[in-house]
């Protein structure tokens, strides 16, 4: 009985250096890019440290997590009631929330577009399909061709929250499997629109987005950090508990003053 | 998924390729050739495309398909096997539970079949299908063999999570179990959440959810999630009949329950939770069929407390003090019920290891011991037992 005890103990006590070889990082397709820029950089700044990020979208990191095969989830969403409810059942601790990063949800349409800004309504009314002729709004007699994420992201989410008001999407939008396939998708179609984090914006036009004031606002730093663009949303960083040993030295680096910079040069905005 | 794209753009591209290799040769006729190939490998993608769109249909169905299940291999170590005469008890290796679950998401319902497999049999633990209401959000029908309702110990906790192994005493008694047939509405708004149904109200062991009156039992449970404070009430209205009375008398089968959660940052180390449940009941639920067993009309009730604390990511501690009396009227100054229990009290204490994302090892002991006693009953029961468990789950 003695000796069965001492090698559970045995066992117990080697279990956080079998276990603690790499952080790992997974979650948001929106953050993948960043989230790589911060390893690269923090085992750069520290040899013989390694942090291995993959994406998948923020529910697929949260429920890593839950299911305990990463360290830190990645989510350009809060976390949802029932999430923390797994995660307090399943391990007896309330889950840490960790802004690290600020964006706007950026609107996506194809360069041709003479479109520049939408009202929140008029984004609900096209995604949800009551609208579907870019003259309905001001544009060119076209179809308007639905781009959209799949339903693990956390910009789905986000802008299933925010701007459809919890309604469904039209059946006619895509999904497609990451920020940079819409974007493409955007780019070759002339009535196409899509969303996804404002870093992505290459080769395709963002739109202005009507506030609350009623003034259009573009997803700049500015409109961003000042909270007057309307689909500014926190980017986050979430752990099972408090952050501990090398999970919480990575995360410190994400908000130091360089982590932060390397924010700005991907393309999003600072916390701090 | 990117790489299997690629990957078949490759295979399908290569053959062009190597086409235009062979071809190479012939570059006195550029103009002519150069649009044929070109017209094929428009083709080609095409056709790739169109391979494409059909692989993603159906990989897209397949994601709705969700399987998982858990093992817990075990071993007891029994204080019985050493003091009980005549045929007690023995140590042994036992597979506690061996489940398996498969889970399909459609976008308005949900169908859910559940296995649990051991030495002793195979039992069907859940089938339900799970109805969102298009038109009240939030909201949603359960109907099938589904989890009882009632408390936090038998209607939050997962049996793969749970602190000490094993569920307080009053659940096997008066939530025995733990699975019923019926149907149910559930709902979420805010920090509220509730389920209520109708049940058979038998469990789905012994009598396998065989109802032995025409009225069903009401379940329900109304919670708060607050973050770190959680917690609910929940309650049980039913009837069952005692067929082996001249009269086939008719009994109340009702539950009273509260619980309560509290997650802190107390310590360094790691987070701590403190949980509590009460149950109050009356006529518990018997192995038998057709009612056969239940304790009819008996009052009883149970309790218990337990503080979890958290060691670093990987280790969890947990003790638990567990109350449980099934009969609050039973006169212990009748000779009849001398050496009868009266009040099992129970002190248990676990240690959690997680050796990977789906490996954790569990070794719990458990020590019974009689509060309230007749002449003849032992104080202590020489009941305790020691469980060392390895929990494989995917």
């Amino acid at each position: 009985m003695k000796r069965m005890l001492l090698a559970l103990a045995a066992l117990a006590a080697a279990v956080p250096a079998l276990a603690s070889a790499a952080v790992t990082v997974k979650g948001s397709d929106t953050m993948v890019i960043l989230a790589q820029r911060w390893a690269e950089d923090y085992m750069n700044r520290n040899p013989g440290k390694k942090v291995q990020v993959t994406g998948g979208g923020s529910g697929t990191g949260i429920a890593a997590l839950i299911n305990g095969t990463t360290e830190i989830a990645n989510a350009s969403r809060e976390m949802k009631a029932d999430e923390k409810a797994k995660i307090r059942e399943r391990y007896s601790v309330l889950p840490t929330e960790i802004p690290v990063a600020q964006d706007g949800v950026a609107l996506y349409v194809n360069e041709s577009n003479p479109i520049s800004q939408l009202t929140v309504d008029q984004l609900h009314q096209i995604y949800v399909g009551d609208l579907t002729n870019w003259k309905q709004v001001g544009g060119p007699d076209q179809r308007i061709v639905l781009y959209s994420r799949e339903n693990s992201s956390g910009t789905y989410v986000f802008f299933k929250e925010h701007v459809l008001k919890g309604d469904d999407y039209a059946p006619a939008a895509q999904t497609l499997p990451g920020t940079a396939a819409v974007v493409n998708a955007v780019a070759k179609e002339k009535g196409g629109i899509g969303y996804g984090g404002a870093a992505y914006a290459k080769g395709v036009k963002e739109l202005k987005v009507v506030g609350k004031d009623g003034q259009a606002y573009a997803p700049s730093a500015e409109n961003v950090k000042s909270g007057k663009y309307p689909l500014a949303r926190p980017l986050f960083m979430y752990t099972r508990a408090k952050p501990a040993g090398e999970a919480k030295a990575f995360i410190d680096y994400c908000l130091s003053p360089e982590g932060q910079q390397l924010v700005t040069k991907v393309g999003y905005f600072p916390i701090k | 998924m990117n790489r299997l794209i690629a990957a078949i753009l490759a295979v399908g591209l290569a053959p062009v390729a190597l086409a235009q290799e062979a071809a190479a040769p012939a570059s006195s006729a550029p103009a002519e050739s150069s649009e044929v190939d070109t017209a094929a490998l428009k083709g080609q993608v095409d056709a790739l495309a169109e391979q494409l769109a059909e692989m993603k249909t159906d990989v897209s169905g397949l994601k709705k398909l969700k399987f998982s299940g858990y093992v817990q291999p075990r071993f007891g170590w029994l204080e019985a096997a050493r003091y009980e005469k005549g045929a007690p008890q023995r140590d042994g290796f036992h597979v506690r539970r061996g489940r398996f679950k498969a889970v399909y998401d459609s976008d308005l319902a949900q169908y859910v079949v559940q296995l649990d497999a051991t030495p002793s049999g195979v039992g069907l633990k859940e089938a339900y299908a799970s109805f969102k209401l298009p038109f009240l959000k939030g909201l949603a029908i359960d109907a099938g063999l589904q989890l009882m309702p009632f408390g936090y110990d038998v209607g939050i906790r997962s049996s793969a999570d749970l602190d000490l192994l094993e569920r307080a005493m009053f659940a096997g008694h008066f939530l025995k179990g733990e699975y019923d047939l019926g149907v149910a509405l559930k709902g979420r708004y805010g920090p509220v959440d509730f389920k209520v149904g109708v049940f058979n109200g038998n469990g789905v062991d012994g009598a396998a959810g065989k109802d032995n009156d025409q009225r069903k039992d009401v379940i329900g449970r109304l919670g708060v999630d607050l973050g770190m404070i959680t917690g609910g009430v929940s309650g049980w209205y039913g009837k069952t009949i005692d067929y082996t009375s001249a009269t086939n008398a008719t009994y109340d089968r009702v539950r009273l329950g509260a619980d309560l959660q509290l997650y802190l940052d107390l310590l360094p180390v790691g987070g701590t939770a403190l949980k509590g449940e009460y149950v109050w009941g009356k006529t518990a639920i018997g192995t038998g069929a057709g009612g056969a067993g239940d304790s009819l009309g008996l009052i009883g009730y149970g309790w218990d407390v337990i503080l979890t604390q958290n060691v670093g990511p990987w280790n969890q501690v947990a003790v638990r003090y567990d109350t449980f009396n099934p009969n609050v009227k039973l006169d212990r100054n009748l000779a009849a019920n001398q050496g009868k229990v009266f009040v099992t009290d129970e002190v248990s204490a676990a240690l959690h290891t997680i050796l990977s994302s789906n490996l954790k090892l569990s070794v719990a002991w458990y020590h019974p011991m009689n509060r309230e006693k007749g002449d003849t009953a032992p104080s202590d029961p020489k009941k305790d037992s020691f469980v060392a468990q390895l929990q494989a789950k995917f």
